[in-house]
């Protein structure tokens, strides 16, 4: 089967009836359906601005237009240093080995640092959690650095202080047992934290370290209740994706979101290129409510509601047990599956169940962490029984730090009048606890609070003591990865606001204030004058080694053999027959996580990989959820539920379980971060003890107002012509000599003219690509690609060079989706070229589409005749940033003013330095030495780059397959970059 | 309607816009006559990432008091590099060469190709206080991009401020250099610009 993607949407605006593909419901809904490339009003001003405002501005940009060309003074400064540091060479960025965390798990990062300012954050490839890949959020910590809105002073009672005599005067006051002192802290699988939580124990043995965490994730969520109960102590699964030809994911995204997504996004893809049939691939099936990133790559993606999650696998037992002669591992889950068996899905389950007992050992059952503990066991069951544990799931311990107790024992101490001092480090629990905790009531019966943190933010409001915290970029610390190796994290800069590192501030209450380094310096010696085996010197030398390359290679703690209690599964809740009406399920947010990311403008303006949804959080609903409840895209509704209401704004989202309304956290926030404010609802209140991600919806009532959603799903759209290409694994074999596409015609162009060098190109592997967006986020840290806001965004005037397009097929309930990076496509014949009256954009002699900012007079001719759309113009001077976000620019980029049109340029700075380098050091150009930044930070590898005259580089190998193609080929614009067709693998008895 | 743009754009190519030939005054009174004619230091003592960066590099004040911790430690005129490594504080130059931004010259390479110093810079081991020589302007760079023989010498006389070899000789060195180094510089926009 081959079959050509058409955009849905014709240049008239009409919709395309009968279109197999389609990108909105414009169709069924009232959904803006493909805006124009400059849609009308396009050049007003953002509605925020007065007219005497936008005068001033413009005046003022004039007058600097008008200036900035010529320069009749000098007062340019050459600042050198005073004494040069030994590794720097000004002009040369230097590259750190350092560790950042999430939900206290470690992944190994490269950070670049121009001259002492970290600019960028990539994988660490010797990282077991990186691989060399690196998601949204660890490379937008980059900017979350240089937040202008970062808290910067200690402060006690409103007054300014010195922090750490207020410790050492918390320390005497607290008394010789320590009994009202209490500690709330986020995960962590840092052993100097450890030691430091450790001594803080020994020198008050009444006091108790709580650990809060809002996803969740592993030993800290319904995973870790499963495993302690199942095995009797604290483990991790580790997944070996490139070992599982059938995954099975229940209500989990293994390859975008958790502590390991990169590296499952790795193992992945390892089974996910077959090129041809024959070839070993996997199968994906999901199940789950609300489209995700696994569920947008899945063969056989499942919509149904969280709820009815554990029927489901109950239904995939009994059909393994009944249909496939699977033994089951114990009676009592006999029992449980006789109990409780549904109808529903048998084709789908039927398919499943089949696939994973003819791949005994190869197959991996994923359940989320949105899932109670039973799901969880059963998970464990099926993949026992199936001898997946120990093929493609291995258990190792868990390296997170045992805390004392959860957030609802200290709410019960709080309420006792037990708690005196509380120090919360980090975390935001205000924001985060659970709705029925009651956090920012219930706080402030500690007489003392005191919050270590990055901003002024709900929790800082409420605390009388407040301690600004060290980025992460900022201060010395150490961590372990799933796996349980270790690793350093070393600060790049030192703290632009004072900040402090957690482990400091433990270590200030328990004798003199130590540096974070001294700390984790000490822990490291310690664990190896522990071990007994290196000397002192041998120590320092290793550690040395350690922060060299940033961790401590082959060294994942041993595995741990399981022998599950089934009698633990009487613990567990069995949750109740799946009641009728809606569900409102709640889920961290691809963009802002749990709300910490909130503040930063480059995640707030990347589309979510699913709805495209830029500055805002929104209800999702299911097209025939939108029929019964009549409501439009935008609609304001008010959900109200067993723990409280909300009024949110909806989105229709094909592929949304119909009975199941999903609401993402993080947003509504009312701290002091300035970017954060007024963006989206807060949903936390809704969440509860019993049921931490979902609610019971009583009613949903619409309400009469909208809300004004900036979605790109609709924007730059290709207007009705052929864009991808399908495959599936059955029908790969394509004979070399038939294209996919027809031949473009005659060309009266002349044909291009080539250099003696490399000749660059690109290939995208349209297959592997999971949506996650990390490339668009590396783009814009490589790129100084500005934010635009989401005013401007609903003008479509984001700056992204690199989209990636979501198309789908198929019924609206539950269609396939396709995913594209789209880019500047550096077409050999480049119609911009043509149009350009001031040839600003021309063609290099390596193949390049060149822009030339500084000719750019702003025309937009040129973007009018991109076929692909993927110029972007600077309406405004968006590049303007406050204080000191522009620290974050990477140096070897332009800044590009107002009136510049701007888009992909291959990363020619990459191209470029690495050409010098070759002459100035006398050494060939390798045909793999440029690394673009979305290739260098693709979890699955899906980008190639390099010189396709080389033919021995992997891009002229895969431009020469058969399922490479060009988008719009007929067009005759040879665009350099190719995709190859999305091959997938559909069980036969399901197509 | 032609003659005003074209005034315009000659002007803009005059010394006194370029600033060829503007004498600035610096934070410090630095000779380059006496440091680089009279006691022989090489452009790379002080300039030393100019073989491997794309800046040259001003340097650090650590590099004067290098020698001016053993010699000339009380002269009045250093009175600012002392103040300099004294206080922790950097010497705040006043830049001569100034390329727009959207320019990205990389010094390193030109080095690597064979364009001394002095083809830029002139003969900075004659100037009380460097000025600029050179116009650079766009038409200026691409003059040699298009046409470099005229433009190299051999690598071990980059550094040489007192190349200047007969046109006949220049033709040779300068030929012999494209072809064995098998230089062709780039006549891209995105070779400077990006």
């Amino acid at each position: 089967m081959s079959a050509h993607l058409h955009d849905d949407h014709r240049s008239d605006g009409a919709p395309h009836r009968d279109a197999l593909y389609w990108r909105t419901l414009a169709d069924s809904f009232d959904v803006p359906s493909g805006t124009r490339e400059f849609p009308p009003a396009a050049d007003t001003p953002p509605n925020a601005w007065s007219r005497r405002q936008f005068i001033g501005l413009m005046s003022a940009s004039m007058a600097l237009a008008g200036l900035s060309g010529c320069r009749l003074t000098s007062d340019d400064h050459l600042v050198p240093y005073v004494t040069q540091p030994v590794d720097v060479i000004p002009g040369r960025p230097s590259h750190y080995a350092t560790t950042v965390t999430m939900g206290g798990y470690g992944t190994g990062v490269v950070v670049t640092s121009h001259e002492g300012r970290p600019t960028k954050i990539d994988g660490n490839p010797e990282h077991p959690a990186s691989l060399g890949a690196c998601g949204v959020f660890e490379q937008a910590l980059v900017l979350q650095l240089y937040d202008p809105d970062r808290a910067q002073a200690a402060r006690l009672n409103g007054v300014s202080c010195l922090w750490h005599q207020e410790m050492q005067e918390v320390a005497t006051h607290t008394g010789t047992r320590g009994d009202g002192l209490r500690v709330l802290m986020e995960p962590t699988a840092s052993p100097t934290m450890a030691r430091c939580c450790a001594e803080v124990k020994q020198r008050w043995p009444g006091s108790r370290i709580i650990i809060h965490d809002a996803a969740g994730i592993g030993a800290h969520g319904a995973a870790g209740q499963a495993w302690r109960a199942l095995f009797g102590h604290d483990l991790v699964a580790r997944y070996d994706f490139s070992r599982s030809l059938i995954v099975v994911a229940m209500d989990a995204d293994p390859l975008a979101s958790g502590p390991s997504h990169l590296a499952h996004a790795r193992g992945f893809a390892s089974l996910r290129r077959a090129r041809s049939a024959g070839q070993p691939m996997n199968r994906l099936y999901v199940a789950e409510s609300s489209p995700t990133c696994t569920g947008s790559i899945a063969d056989h993606r499942l919509a149904v509601s969280d709820r009815d999650i554990v029927d489901l696998l109950l239904a995939l037992l009994a059909e393994l047990m009944a249909g496939q002669g699977v033994l089951c591992p114990d009676q009592r889950i006999a029992a449980l599956v006789a109990g409780r068996t549904t109808s529903a899905h048998p084709s789908w389950i039927r398919a499943a169940a089949a696939d994973l007992a003819a791949n005994r050992g190869a197959g991996l059952i994923l359940i989320g962490d949105r899932q109670p503990p039973l799901a969880h066991a059963l998970g464990h069951a099926l993949n026992a029984a199936l001898g997946n544990v120990g093929a493609t799931i291995a258990y190792g311990p868990s390296p997170l730090m045992a805390g004392d107790g959860d957030l609802a024992s200290l709410m019960r101490e709080l309420d006792r009048g037990q708690v005196d001092d509380l120090l919360i480090l980090g975390g935001n629990p205000v924001l985060t606890a659970l709705g029925d905790i009651q956090l920012g009531r219930r706080i402030s019966q500690a007489r003392n609070r005191w919050y270590l943190g990055l901003y002024e933010d709900e929790t800082a409001q409420l605390c009388n003591g407040f301690i600004p915290q060290a980025h992460v970029l900022e201060s010395w610390g150490d961590a372990c990865a799933c796996d349980g190796t270790r690793s350093i994290q070393q600060p790049l800069i030192d703290p632009l606001h004072g900040g402090i590192a957690a482990c400091e501030v433990l270590a200030a209450l328990v004798g003199p204030p130590r540096l974070a380094r001294d700390l984790v310096r000490d822990t490291w010696r310690d664990a190896f004058q522990g071990a007994g085996s290196i000397a002192d010197a041998g120590a320092d030398a290793h550690l040395a080694e350690v922060l060299r390359r940033g961790v401590e290679v082959g060294r994942a703690s041993s595995l741990v053999s399981t022998a599950a209690d089934w009698s633990a599964l009487a613990r567990f809740e069995v949750p109740q027959r799946s009641r009728d009406g809606f569900e409102l399920s709640l889920k961290l947010d691809a963009k802002v996580h749990d709300g910490r990311f909130a503040n930063n403008p480059w995640l707030q303006e990347l589309p979510d990989p699913v709805t495209k949804l830029t500055w805002d959080n929104a209800a999702l609903i299911s097209p025939a959820a939108a029929r019964r409840l009549g409501v439009a895209q935008g609609a304001l509704i008010e959900v109200r539920c067993d723990t409280g209401a909300l009024t949110v704004p909806v989105i229709i989202q094909p592929g949304q379980a119909e009975w199941t309304i999903s609401v993402s956290l993080g947003y509504g926030r009312r701290g002091a971060e300035r970017t954060a404010a007024d963006i989206g609802v807060d949903a936390y209140p809704l969440t509860s003890i019993s049921r931490p991600w979902s609610a019971a919806v009583i009613a949903v009532t619409s309400r009469p107002a909208s809300h004004r959603l900036a979605i790109t799903q609709h924007h730059w759209s290709l207007e009705g012509r052929p864009i991808l290409l399908e495959q599936t694994l059955a029908g790969i074999n394509l004979p070399a000599d038939a294209p996919l596409q027809p031949p473009p015609g005659p060309s009266l162009r002349p044909a291009p003219a080539h250099g003696p060098g490399p000749q660059w190109a690109m290939v995208i592997d349209t297959s592997v690509c999971i949506g996650c967006s990390a490339c668009v986020v590396a783009c814009q840290a490589e790129n100084n690609i500005p934010v635009v806001g989401k005013e401007n965004v609903l003008r479509s005037r984001e700056m992204h060079w690199l989209r990636i397009d979501r198309y789908y097929r198929g019924n609206e309930d539950d269609p396939v989706a396709l995913l594209q990076p789209m880019a500047c496509q550096h077409c050999e014949k480049a119609p911009c070229e043509y149009v350009c009256p001031t040839y600003a954009t021309t063609h290099s002699q390596d193949g390049l589409n060149e822009m030339t900012y500084n000719r750019c007079v702003g025309t937009r001719f040129c973007s009018n005749n991109c076929p692909y759309k993927v110029r972007r113009f600077n309406w405004y001077n968006f590049a303007d940033g406050r204080d000191p976000l522009p620290l974050a620019r990477n140096p070897e980029v332009t800044v590009r003013a107002r009136g510049v049109m701007e888009k992909c340029t291959y990363c020619v700075q990459r191209i470029r330095t690495t050409e010098h380098r070759s002459l100035v050091d006398g050494v060939p150009l390798r045909t793999d030495a440029v690394v673009t930044a979305c290739q260098q930070t693709c979890p699955t590898q899906a980008i190639t780059f390099g010189d396709m005259t080389d033919p021995a580089s992997a891009v002229a190998h895969l431009r020469a397959h058969p399922l490479a193609y060009a988008v719009l080929e007929d067009s005759g614009a040879q665009p350099r970059t190719r995709y190859l067709a999305h091959v997938r693998n559909p069980h036969p008895e399901l197509t | 309607m032609v003659a005003i743009p074209s005034a315009l754009a000659f002007a803009m190519r005059q010394p006194p816009v370029t600033e060829q030939g503007h004498i600035i005054d610096q934070p410090i009174a630095f000779d380059h006559r006496h440091h680089v004619r009279d006691l022989g230091i090489d452009c790379r003592y002080c300039h030393e990432g100019v073989d491997h960066s794309a800046y040259a590099g001003v340097p650090p004040t650590s590099r004067c008091m290098n020698c001016h911790n053993q010699v000339w430690t009380a002269a009045a005129l250093l009175a600012p590099v002392r103040w300099s490594a004294e206080t922790n504080t950097p010497v705040a130059w006043q830049r001569i060469h100034h390329l727009p931004d959207f320019v990205y010259f990389d010094h390193s390479v030109h080095i690597s190709r064979g364009v001394g110093c002095s083809t830029c810079h002139g003969p900075v081991d004659t100037m009380a206080r460097v000025y600029q020589v050179a116009p650079m302007t766009m038409g200026w760079c691409i003059d040699c991009h298009r046409d470099p023989a005229h433009a190299l010498r051999p690598l071990d006389r980059i550094t040489d401020m007192d190349w200047t070899p007969s046109a006949a000789e220049q033709e040779r060195v300068g030929t012999d250099m494209v072809r064995r180094l098998g230089i062709s510089p780039t006549l891209d926009c995105s070779g400077c610009h990006r």
